[in-house]
């Protein structure tokens, strides 16, 4: 950690093809480009396979790339080994020294850089406490419980005070209540201490909880960069819109997109809705609609939809609808358990106009993950 | 040592436009790195300097005209071609033996319910330490033309020259390592494995049989291998207990010491390699890529224990052979203060007299030397190798990885014959000397250097496999977690890497040691009037007859080794709460058996996968 600047990094061009790999598959990343501003805390995400690990080792100088530029403050970062980059790396496996104590752990790296030896006692104790690790210094990683290791994992990176923080999935083997916890922590600490950090996770909700932005990836490209609210209301495609959240997607031919805008007639009802600027052409574009912007009454007669399914979740209660445009996800919050909709219920439909986003169909809506890709229809 | 050194960093390329550099996914790229660069070099030069170029001699000779003659005449002679009918003979029924007795030993520990088992257990690990000639010298004592069993109580006039003889003790000799890779991998058989079968419906024999056994193929094949290897290339047990029973072994030595027939000895000796080369192939391509992996997640359960009728009479051979092991070490103690063992039984301290304070001192100590400085050689070797082929070179390793394990693979004579033919005479590149004589009268320091190499060469493999499998325990983001701290290659190594395979390496250097202290076969043929080595000294006393030395001699062998072991665990204690690297980790790396896994992986403690 020579000189600690302010944290900027560029990435330029980025690519990254795999020795041994298909040279007609695409690279592993392809051409990334992205500016992580000063400060900022910036999380890659994306399906396994998508290019976000690699893009950090890269940054890290754990792979070379085969194209393109890294920089932190205007330095080039591809001259210099991983062990010279101004950054430090909390790694998903932790890898805490099994040999070292809690103390010996942090201190590793101040030892290392011989002119931050004098001091370091009280450094380590201060990155200690700051984690509420404050009297575990003398243990050994396997006295540790999970989220105890991981603790030291961070204040052994933080320690170093480095101009940029780097996380692989750091928190994908806590338990789900600890991941909470561990989550708000570290989004306090990267906020108090202003370091710029690049976050790797497949977790969307860890993405949205502390991302300033978020960066998803597919196949090895950036399909789009915003805050975590943009990317969920305002998706850049289809992929995104599918991975981030729930959604379903709707064939409307009867949309007309406009400037910024589009009317479509929906379930008995004229909308004017936002479309994204590519979607130009009714038969080429999908209505995203995310489950909890539906609501769901029975009807008597007609309805605009039958469910086919009910699923009782507690605090909602998701129901697959069929309808004339395709299956509509529908979440509805705090359900009356007594009242919940049966399967074959013939229901009425409304869409808040607002909360919903025109899209382009796009060539790779096949590639889309299935992980939360219900009601997604062609 | 060369990694050792603190290397500056080498700023990478500048231009980032190249393309593809570094082997893409291995865990750290091998960049021109001064010190990888020089540690690479330093154990090429003590491969190819110990083991190939002494290898390539052996060929070289065999090959020339002289050699080409040497060749028709063992294919032609009859008298040769029963010297190798002998050997295979030899070598299958040893194999036979051996696997025999070693898979009793591990059903016995894992699958029934009977007492002393640590007991069985502990005289079964024995024969490990024993030096040559211990076994084969008591079996003759007790069971030989004037047994003191066989004759003295049974009165029966039993010759245990040959092949029944020469099976025993080899059999009794190597069957220990065999013993507890097929032990490792029954205690890690997944006993739910068993319960799925029982609730399918299979009774105990069909589980045995259609469970059991195939998932414990693959050890007993190499269990089999390794001990038609270690059978077809040892060479003191031969010599005494051969009688008119010859082996190609016991031949190349009276070639060369007898005959002073270099070429002879060359030719026979390649004979020996050729199986050993061929047996080293199969285990490493074949047995080992068909070994069956059960383990999914923890092991849960106990396995069932038998006290069946049937156990009982497993049980008791099992006892029985543990009862002669007994016996043989017994009589190797008792003997070493009789007058004449099996003969006059008076008490008598002048063996250990001989021993201690007469000739035998100077063997005692330039053995105890040359391992000292040898082992912990090997074991730093060892472990450099291991990490050379694990972490640093993903192309080039496995390559690297078999020619160290080669110095296990090649029978001792064949070295032993090798070094004699790449190092007795000068070697002279442009009429400069580079190598001086290494073996012989005119040897620099009368032969000890020769003597190292070879120990060096033959004591690596284990460290090597012990290393490589502790590396591979290690998960590859520690090591980059100390790079992103700001460590180089250098720091990293010194400060993590090696403590880490601590175990490993006191594994490698207690097996070092002790097979410096006891090696005979490679040794034979370098020692020289200034150089006294315990185990050719055991040789020349077997050979006249005087059995209360040679016992002296085994039992002076065996306390220093297990002293020097004690020594090594005590000065190089392990501090933190981690397991100590086990008897079984010691052995299991005893060959070209591949070494049971620790089952406590060592760093990334919590990954939940």
């Amino acid at each position: 950690m020579v000189d600690r600047g302010t944290g900027h990094v560029v990435l330029r061009g980025l690519t990254k093809r795999y020795e041994n790999t298909d040279p007609a598959a695409p690279p592993a990343v392809d051409g990334l480009d992205l500016d992580i501003r000063a400060g900022e805390f910036l999380t890659l995400l994306g399906p396994s396979g998508c290019g976000k690990t690699t893009t950090l080792r890269m940054v890290a100088g754990f792979e070379t790339p085969n194209k393109g530029a890294i920089t932190v403050d205007d330095v080039d970062m591809l001259r210099l080994p991983p062990n010279k980059r101004p950054m430090a790396m909390v790694f998903q496996s932790y890898a805490l020294f099994p040999h070292l104590s809690v103390f010996d752990n942090v201190a590793y790296g101040l030892r290392i850089d011989r002119s931050r030896r004098s001091g370091l006692e009280d450094a380590v104790e201060i990155a200690l406490t700051s984690m509420n690790l404050t009297g575990f210094g003398a243990r050994y990683p396997h006295q540790l419980s999970g989220g105890q290791q991981q603790r030291v994992a961070l204040a052994r990176a933080m320690v170093m005070q480095p101009s940029v923080l780097l996380f692989d999935e750091p928190l994908s083997n806590l338990d789900a209540k600890f991941r909470e916890q561990m989550r708000r922590e570290i989004r306090l600490l990267q906020r108090r201490m202003g370091i710029t950090s690049l976050y790797v996770t497949h977790d969307q909700a860890e993405a949205m909880s502390l991302s300033d932005r978020i960066v998803v990836m597919n196949s090895g490209r950036i399909e789009q960069v915003a805050e975590p609210s943009e990317v969920y209301t305002r998706p850049a495609s289809v992929f995104v819109g599918n991975f981030i959240g729930r959604a379903s997607f709707l064939s409307t031919p009867d949309a007309r997109p406009q400037g910024g805008r589009a009317r479509i007639r929906l379930f008995d009802r004229d909308i004017e809705v936002a479309a994204h600027p590519d979607a130009r052409h009714a038969d080429t574009a999908l209505l995203m609609i995310r489950p909890e912007s539906i609501s769901v009454t029975p009807a008597a007669e007609s309805g605009h939809g039958i469910v086919r399914s009910t699923v009782y979740l507690g605090a909602t209660v998701d129901y697959e609808i069929e309808t004339d445009h395709g299956t509509v996800l529908a979440s509805v919050n705090d359900p009356d358990a007594g009242a919940l909709l049966e399967e074959g219920t013939r229901v009425r439909l409304a869409v808040d106009a607002e909360r919903t986003y025109l899209l382009p169909r796009g060539a790779d809506t096949s590639t889309e993950p299935d992980l939360e890709a219900v009601g997604a229809t062609r | 040592m060369a990694l050792l050194s603190a290397s500056p960093s080498q700023p990478t390329q500048s231009a980032p436009m190249k393309t593809s550099r570094g082997p893409a996914g291995g865990p750290r790229r091998a960049r021109a790195n001064p010190s990888l660069v020089v540690s690479v070099a330093v154990v090429c030069l003590v491969l190819g300097l110990g083991l190939v170029f002494p290898v390539l001699q052996v060929l070289f000779t065999a090959m020339s005209p002289e050699g080409l003659d040497a060749v028709g005449d063992l294919v032609g002679s009859p008298v040769n071609q029963q010297v190798v009918v002998n050997t295979v003979v030899l070598g299958l029924s040893v194999a036979a033996v051996g696997l025999a007795l070693a898979f009793l030993f591990a059903f016995v520990q894992t699958r029934l319910d009977v007492p002393f088992k640590r007991t069985l257990h502990v005289i079964a690990i024995v024969p490990v330490v024993s030096p040559p000639f211990a076994l084969a010298t008591a079996l003759v004592v007790l069971f030989g033309r004037n047994g003191v069993i066989s004759q003295g109580i049974f009165g029966v006039p039993y010759d245990i020259y040959g092949l029944d003889g020469l099976t025993l003790a080899l059999a009794l000799s190597f069957f220990p390592v065999v013993y507890l890779t097929l032990l490792g991998m029954m205690q890690r058989l997944d006993p739910s494995l068993d319960e799925a079968a029982t609730s399918l419906g299979a009774g105990r024999g069909r589980i045995f049989r259609t469970v059991t056994l195939p998932m414990l193929l693959p050890g007993l094949a190499s269990g089999f291998l390794l001990l038609f290897v270690e059978a077809i290339a040892d060479l003191a047990n031969p010599l005494v207990l051969g009688g008119d029973f010859t082996v190609l072994s016991a031949r190349a030595y009276i070639a060369i010491t007898g005959d002073y027939d270099v070429v002879s000895g060359a030719v026979f000796s390649l004979s020996l390699l050729i199986p050993a080369i061929l047996v080293f192939l199969l285990q490493r391509y074949w047995v080992d890529r068909r070994k069956v992996f059960s383990v999914t997640g923890k092991p849960t359960g106990r396995p069932h224990l038998s006290r069946s009728a049937v156990a009982w009479v497993v049980y008791a051979l099992a006892v029985a052979v543990a009862l002669l092991i007994v016996v043989i070490y017994a009589t190797i103690v008792w003997g070493a203060f009789s007058a004449v063992p099996g003969v006059n039984n008076a008490f008598t301290l002048s063996h250990f007299e001989f021993v201690l304070f007469g000739i035998g001192s100077e063997a005692m100590i330039d053995t105890t030397v040359m391992a000292l400085v040898a082992a912990p050689l090997a074991g730093l070797v060892g472990v450099v190798v291991a990490y050379l082929v694990v972490r640093k070179l993903p192309r080039t390793g496995p390559a690297l990885d078999f020619v160290a394990m080669l110095g296990i693979a090649v029978p001792g004579t064949v070295l032993g014959i090798g070094f004699v033919l790449a190092y007795r005479a000068e070697n002279l590149f442009g009429g400069v000397t580079v190598i001086p004589s290494l073996v012989g009268g005119a040897a620099v320091l009368g032969g000890s250097v020769g003597i190292v190499m070879v120990l060096l060469v033959r004591s690596m493999p284990a460290a090597v496999r012990a290393g490589v499998s502790s590396l591979h325990q290690i998960h590859p983001s520690i090591d980059e977690a100390s790079a992103s701290l700001g460590a180089d290659d250098a720091t990293t190594f010194r400060r993590i890497t090696l403590p880490l395979i601590r175990p490993a390496l006191m594994a490698g250097l207690t097996f070092a040691i002790a097979r410096s202290m006891t090696t005979l076969s490679p040794i034979v043929f370098l020692t020289t009037p200034d150089t006294k080595i315990m185990t050719s000294q055991i040789l020349a006393e077997v050979d006249g007859g005087r059995f209360g030395n040679a016992f002296a001699y085994c039992c002076v062998l065996m306390l220093i080794v297990l002293g020097l072991i004690g020594l090594v665990r005590l000065v190089v204690r392990d501090r933190s709460a981690r397991p100590a690297p086990t008897i079984g980790a010691l052995t299991t790396t005893a060959a070209a058996v591949p070494p049971t896994e620790t089952p406590v992986p060592v760093g990334a403690v919590p990954t939940k996968e």
